[in-house]
C-alpha cells in the first residue's frame, strides 16, 4: 500500500474526528479540520522525507 | 415530587449506551441520534483497525516483561468487536517475530492503537453529551 495514501487517510479520518468532537459549529468544524489535516499531512511528509537518511534495523 | 425533564438519561441507559459504543464503535451516537458522527466514528476505527492488521500489526497482551505492553493491550481492547473479531480469527495474534520482521509492522500497530483511542474519544463524547443534555 502506498504510504502517502496511508498518511492521507489518517490524517482525514483523525481530523475529521477531532473537528466533530473539539467543535460545535459548521463553520468552525470545517476550518479545524482543514487546519488539522494539513499539519497532520505536512508533517508526515516532512517526517517521511527525514527518515529516509536513517537506515532500516 | 421532582419531575423528570424529558432530556434526562436513566443511569442504566448511560451504562448501556456507553457499553455499546465501546463494543460498537459509532452505536453511542448513533443512539443518542448523532447518525452522521456516529458513521464516521464507526468507518474511523474499522478501517484504522484493519488497516493496521493488513500492515501486519500484531496485538499485544499484558506481561510481567514488557510493562509498557498493558498500554498497548488497552489500546487495542478499545476498538470493542474489532478486537474480538481479531481474537477469534487468529488475525495480529500468534508469535510475536512472526509479525515484527515486517517493515510497516510498527506502522499496524499504530493504527490499531489508534482505532482503540479514537473510540475511546467517543465513549468520551457520549459521556459530554450526557452532562451537556443534564444542563438543558
Amino acid at each position: 500500500m502506498d504510504p502517502i495514501f496511508i498518511g492521507l487517510m489518517f490524517g482525514v479520518l483523525v481530523s475529521a474526528v477531532f473537528a466533530l468532537i473539539e467543535r460545535r459549529e459548521k463553520k468552525e468544524r470545517i476550518r479545524y479540520f482543514i487546519k488539522s489535516f494539513l499539519y497532520f499531512f505536512l508533517s508526515i511528509i516532512v517526517l517521511g522525507f527525514l527518515m529516509k537518511f536513517f537506515p532500516y534495523g | 415530587m421532582v419531575k423528570k425533564s424529558k432530556n434526562e438519561i436513566t443511569i442504566t441507559r448511560k451504562i448501556w449506551i456507553i457499553f455499546l459504543s465501546w463494543l460498537f464503535p459509532g452505536m453511542g451516537q448513533f443512539l443518542l441520534g448523532e447518525k452522521k458522527k456516529a458513521l464516521l466514528f464507526f468507518v474511523t476505527v474499522f478501517s484504522f483497525y484493519w488497516l493496521g492488521i493488513y500492515m501486519y500489526g500484531n496485538l499485544t497482551f499484558p506481561s510481567y516483561n514488557t510493562q509498557f505492553a498493558l498500554f498497548k493491550f488497552l489500546g487495542a481492547f478499545g476498538s470493542g468487536i474489532n478486537f474480538f473479531i481479531s481474537l477469534f480469527t487468529g488475525l495480529g495474534t500468534g508469535e510475536p517475530y512472526k509479525y515484527m520482521v515486517k517493515l510497516t509492522n510498527e506502522y499496524g500497530d499504530t493504527f490499531i492503537y489508534t482505532a482503540g483511542i479514537v473510540n475511546y474519544l467517543g465513549i468520551i463524547d457520549c459521556l459530554d453529551k450526557f452532562y451537556l443534555r443534564g444542563k438543558k
